[in-house]
């Protein structure tokens, strides 16, 4: 069981995240959900390791994971909000060089490489430096690199961006069948009727800290709305939209 | 086919080797290394678009080829001195022996300066693997290891050509020593000479990084690349010179000369080669020490701190000096009586140059073999007691003007190279007239490049005790040629800075050297002779600004014809490489 325990980060005192709580077992789909600058991201690289919570703990199977962080990171996958890859190199490059830094045994990181080339519809791009690769294109590498190992839990930070309609609805079926197969999945993003759809439990931070977090369905009855979107307007949105969605649309008379 | 088996069998001998962790933490480190060298060859080479391997051979090549022909130059020098004194050949032979030492380091100094911002795992590197299960530590050793190897790889070909030259020479006078003896002498003190000055640089990169931080780290990289680039073109040009009044004194253990790196690997060569100056001995010793020091010391500085500094790069948000820099490039902007386009497009190449350390590298790099001809002058009419200080002469004059000549130069090549090619789509789409654009380009080049220059000359003018009217009549004939120099170069120019694709040629340097070496020498130091004369009545001084301004004006009047009715170009095309000078990206 993944466990975060009342986890605050503070960058130069500056609270980004703050006691934040969640625990998720295996099979479990749990959504974050929150504006631009809400502690999102940052909860998410807690979650994998790449940020230490200023207090609190992250606990892997009971462990605090800060104790076992290299074997943690081993069963963790991540696809990162910034697409940030080496530009220099291929997609079959890429993919080879983060499963060697996993120990996979060349052989089967070759078989593994190769279908997924295939699956993601990569495979004709093979020998082109991601430079020239779309976003699209790169975060479906961005999957696979975070799949490749098998992991048993699999963190997504906007996973949809830069995908195509047909890419969004394989992804949704990984998710589930992933679950299926009891992965834990993290998954972050803004797109509410995706989240709706594939997560049994949401998080909703404002302001960095959770605001709402129950099941889906629990949420819709506790704020007395009939969709994720409307639950979620009720809780992490202060501001009148409508009055300046017009306004921005006034600008240019001044 | 070949490699792969190769690497499948490292892996498997590192896990029969090694307990399960070292092993993969053996294959961690192979596969990172192998990567961080790609990494280092993409960092140094300044356009974006660039094939790193391509770039690494050109450089190679570019650096290598100085030291080779000054050694078939010394071979044909040796051939006649086969009934000379032993003394003399001895003389000449060491001053060759620094001469190579000495290019050696600071090619290699210079190789780090260009690679500085990815000698230590960076931002992007630590979002990349720190969620993988990779130790800071194996990344640091894999870049440290990647970078010997790439200053290795890049020494090579420097020391090689010119050892095994030398060694041929070797049989011409008794003097020069035994072949085999010099090949090897020759290859250990030229290659020990430049890793020991890498790994202090690198050294100074992991502790600078570790006590102050990246920000101040990577404001060393532009002024250690200005250091190194001056001080190569003082080399192949000027220092020859100098070294024989070097080797005397390090012949006679003179102190002052001790204390420099290049005598200590220089009486290394001597040494090994088989010296009859006992002192020699003693000063060579140093050499070892220093480099056994440098290679020892740089571990623990790269391996130690990797932990805290990973954990700080990824923490730590950009430095950011956006407030600062806008407010400059806007107040710049709003006090020039220009159009909103033109104002608009100087805000964003003022901003785009000084955030942009790829492109700030290559105008320095112009900057630094401004310096080393400028000073060359300089150093030369003092050397010969011909030059005063207190009044203008030829060669105070034509400083300034060599400086803005490359300077100039320097910004053109940097304006076409892009920063960020994907996000032009802005100019595209508003399509600003050309003129505009163009006008902006010569706005930046003279507020950012010519200006500063002026300003500094005038008030060196001031400090050195010139007549007052003299110092502020300099500063604006220098001004006034500049402005004709920015007309000049910007002739063909119709591009908005940072946004066309960029196609590096390398036959500009080789093909295109002696084009803009007339016009260096009636720019810096014919109009240098001309300011001089014109200082000397306020008629003469009349006469240079009206012929100035008519040149300007007939440059302008020439470039609004020939663009009037053409686009912005935002394509690269193979031509634009040949119009600059490309120091930078024509070794690619």
């Amino acid at each position: 069981m993944l466990e975060l325990d009342e986890i605050w980060k503070s960058y130069r005192g500056i609270p980004a995240v703050r006691a934040l709580s969640l625990r998720a077992r295996p099979g479990d789909v749990v959504g974050l959900l929150g504006r631009n600058g809400s502690g999102k991201s940052t909860t998410v690289r807690m979650i994998v390791g790449l940020l230490r919570p200023t207090r609190g703990v992250i606990r892997w199977q009971g462990i605090d994971i800060q104790q076992q962080l290299l074997d943690y990171q081993a069963i963790v996958g991540y696809v990162p909000e910034e697409p940030r890859l080496y530009a220099y190199l291929t997609a079959p490059e890429y993919l080879e060089l983060v499963g060697g830094l996993r120990g996979i045994p060349r052989s089967t990181l070759v078989r593994r490489t190769n279908r997924y080339l295939e699956l993601f519809g990569l495979d004709t791009d093979r020998y082109a430096p991601l430079s020239s690769f779309s976003k699209g294109m790169r975060q479906k590498v961005l999957i696979a690199a975070a799949l490749i190992h098998d992991p048993q839990i699999v963190v997504l930070d906007e996973p949809n961006s830069g995908l195509d309609v047909g890419a969004s609805l394989i992804l949704r079926t990984l998710v589930n069948t992933l679950a299926e197969r009891g992965k834990i999945v993290i998954y972050s993003s803004h797109l509410l009727d995706v989240v709706e759809r594939v997560c049994q439990e949401v998080l909703i931070l404002h302001d960095s800290a959770v605001v709402a977090s129950n099941s889906v369905t629990k949420l819709r009855e506790l704020t007395h709305t009939t969709s994720l979107e409307e639950a979620f307007t009720s809780v992490a949105i202060d501001q009148d939209v409508v009055r300046i969605g017009r306004e921005i649309a006034d600008v240019v008379m001044l | 086919m070949t490699r792969l088996r190769f690497i499948a069998w490292c892996e498997a001998s590192a896990r029969q080797a090694f307990p399960d962790a070292v092993a993969r933490e053996i294959e961690q480190f192979t596969l990172l290394s192998r990567d961080s060298v790609r990494r280092l060859l993409s960092a140094a080479s300044m356009s974006r678009e660039t094939d790193p391997a391509q770039f690494a051979l050109w450089a190679t090549v570019l650096v290598s080829v100085p030291p080779a022909m000054y050694a078939v130059h010394q071979l044909l020098n040796y051939s006649a001195m086969r009934y000379a004194p032993a003394f003399f050949v001895d003389l000449a032979i060491q001053a060759d022996r620094m001469f190579f030492v000495l290019y050696g380091m600071l090619a290699a100094a210079l190789l780090a300066a260009v690679m500085w911002e990815a000698l230590l795992p960076d931002r992007s590197d630590q979002e990349i693997v720190g969620s993988l299960p990779v130790r800071p530590r194996t990344l640091a050793a894999a870049r440290l290891s990647a970078a010997l190897m790439v200053v290795t790889m890049f020494s090579l070909p420097i020391s090689l050509p010119a050892g095994i030259i030398l060694a041929v020479a070797a049989p011409a006078h008794p003097a020069l020593g035994f072949l085999p003896t010099v090949f090897a002498a020759h290859v250990i003190a030229t290659m020990g000479g430049s890793l020991c000055v890498f790994a202090l640089l690198l050294i100074v990169r992991g502790a600078i990084a570790f006590c102050l931080g990246e920000h101040v780290s990577q404001r060393l990289a532009t002024v250690l690349q200005l250091v190194t680039v001056a001080a190569l073109a003082e080399v192949v040009f000027f220092i020859p010179g100098v070294l024989p009044a070097m080797v005397t004194r390090m012949i006679f253990a003179d102190p002052s000369a001790i204390a420099l790196p290049p005598v200590w690997f220089a009486a290394l060569y001597s040494w090994l080669v088989g010296t009859p100056h006992a002192a020699l001995a003693s000063t060579a010793l140093l050499a070892p020490i220093a480099f056994a020091s440098a290679v020892v010391l740089v571990i623990p500085v790269y391996l130690l701190p990797a932990a805290v500094l990973a954990r700080r790069t990824i923490e730590t948000q950009p430095r950011q000096h956006a407030g600062v820099i806008s407010s400059f490039a806007r107040t710049a902007a709003v006090a020039l009586p220009a159009s909103a386009v033109i104002r608009a497009i100087l805000v964003f190449v003022v901003a785009s140059l000084l955030r942009s350390r790829r492109h700030r590298l290559v105008v320095t790099a112009y900057a630094g073999v401004a310096i080393a001809v400028g000073t060359m002058g300089v150093i030369a009419g003092s050397i010969r007691g011909t030059i005063a200080l207190d009044h203008p002469g030829v060669s105070l004059l034509s400083l300034p003007l060599v400086l803005m000549f490359f300077v100039a130069l320097g910004l053109r090549a940097a304006f076409a190279i892009p920063t960020d090619i994907e996000a032009n789509w802005s100019f595209r789409v508003a399509q600003p007239p050309v003129m505009a654009a163009v006008n902006a380009t010569a706005i930046a080049i003279l507020l950012v490049g010519i200006v500063p220059i002026v300003a500094v000359a005038s008030t060196a003018a001031f400090l050195l005790g010139w007549d007052h009217g003299a110092a502020t009549a300099v500063g604006a004939l220098d001004l006034l040629s500049a402005m004709v120099l920015v007309e000049w170069a910007l002739a063909d120019w119709r591009k908005v800075p940072f946004t066309c694709g960029h196609m590096p040629d390398p036959e500009s340097l080789r093909s295109r050297w002696l084009f803009y070496i007339v016009p260096l020498i009636v720019f810096a130091f014919v109009n240098a002779a001309i300011q001089r004369h014109a200082l000397a009545s306020t008629r003469a001084m009349c006469w240079y600004a009206g012929i100035a301004a008519v040149a300007i004006a007939i440059l302008h009047l020439r470039r609004w014809v020939a663009v009037r009715r053409l686009m912005l170009q935002f394509e690269a095309s193979p031509g634009d490489a040949m119009a600059t000078l490309s120091l930078s990206e024509a070794l690619h």
